[in-house]
């Protein structure tokens, strides 16, 4: 049985906004919106794909999504990798509360 | 001396179209079909939101339709925003002399100086805040947007001049969390209209430093022009296959080229 997820994370420049969905600790589903600003823009949906499948672990998310912006050669900007991460590993945490 | 190009190609009626013709305008840029280009251009009602973003995140959907006002998505990223006839749009495509790896770094820190060299030729004392906004006297008054291929640059911008402020209010979402963080309680009290700040300010003023100012920072001579045959049939292929999709608008869909 999968659970949904879905939290917001404010970056210096935008606000990152993700759902998600976990079938025991694993990704099923991956849903990034906002306005924050990234080029190329392709890449967004490129994270959520890498992102399928994989353990919901902060090291492991981290990992796959700095790779997927160093292979598609992307950039953020006013905002990190990191905040991604954070809006994800603290859409579970609210949840759980 | 360069030249830049400028078009003020427009269809006020149909932002769908409107925003087909933003990204023929570019590409034909990258392809070299053009030079510098400088798109001015209005729509006379429409809510633009970003592309990763999701209209019933952003936009009161049942206010947007009882109020006729449509909602087009854009292929840059940012933030929604509420065009009327009282919003000048710009739009710049050019080369970075920077090469591509540095082409992100020309849109934010050398294109925007267009917008902000055309502001203090009217007279404003414009600054940067947070990558993309453009601020006078603590209000956002211009948010700009762009897009990178290779070194090809797109920048876009919204310039406020005399809105409806409550319907942009009423129209688009603002998430919480946002106006906290701007110490606001509204997107009113953070946005304002240049003929706030300054009454007297015409349309035509606005235009004529617009083009001074992109002119300024490419250091280009202006000459106006008219979309080319070939763009205006690239916008309607976009159109058709883009922009009038009610799944590019509203659903999020991952970008997309089309066949030329």
């Amino acid at each position: 049985m999968s659970r949904e997820y879905s939290g917001e994370y404010k970056a210096r420049k935008g606000l990152i906004k993700v759902k998600f969905s976990l079938e025991g600790n694993i990704i099923k589903n991956m849903y990034i919106t906002g306005d924050f600003i990234l080029h190329p823009e392709e890449t967004l949906w490129e994270i959520e794909k890498s992102l399928l499948e994989k353990p919901f672990d902060k090291n492991i998310i981290e990992k796959i999504i700095i790779e997927t912006l160093e292979r598609n050669k992307a950039r953020f900007m006013g905002a990190s990798p990191e905040d991604l991460v954070k809006a994800i590993i603290y859409a579970k945490e609210v949840e759980k509360k | 001396m360069k030249e830049l190009r400028v078009v003020f190609s427009e269809t006020p009626d149909n932002p769908f179209m409107n925003l087909a013709i933003e990204e023929a305008l570019f590409i034909s840029r990258c392809k070299l079909w053009a030079p510098d280009t400088l798109r001015i251009w209005r729509n006379k009602k429409a809510v633009v939101i970003g592309v990763f973003q999701r209209a019933e995140q952003e936009v009161d959907l049942d206010y947007a339709a009882n109020n006729g006002i449509p909602i087009v998505r854009r292929f840059t990223s940012g933030g929604a925003v509420y065009h009327d006839l009282g919003n000048l749009n710009f739009a710049i495509s050019t080369i970075a002399p920077s090469g591509k790896e540095k082409s992100v770094d020309y849109l934010y820190e050398e294109l925007i100086k267009g917008v902000m060299y055309a502001l203090e030729e009217l007279g404003f004392n414009p600054y940067k805040e947070n990558v993309n906004d453009v601020v006078i006297e603590d209000r956002k008054v211009v948010g700009v947007a762009g897009s990178i291929r290779g070194d090809c640059v797109f920048l876009h911008g919204a310039m406020l001049i005399n809105t409806d402020l409550n319907i942009l209010s009423r129209v688009l979402l603002i998430s919480k969390k946002k106006l906290v963080d701007k110490k606001v309680s509204s997107v009113k009290y953070r946005v304002t209209n240049l003929k706030n700040v300054k009454p007297d300010i015409e349309v035509r003023d606005v235009i004529k430093a617009l083009e001074k100012g992109f002119s300024r920072v490419l250091d280009a001579n202006v000459y106006h022009d008219l979309i080319s045959p070939r763009e205006l049939e690239l916008s309607e292929k976009l159109y058709r296959e883009k922009y009038s999709l009610a799944e590019w608008n509203m659903e999020r869909m991952k970008p997309f080229s089309i066949n030329i």
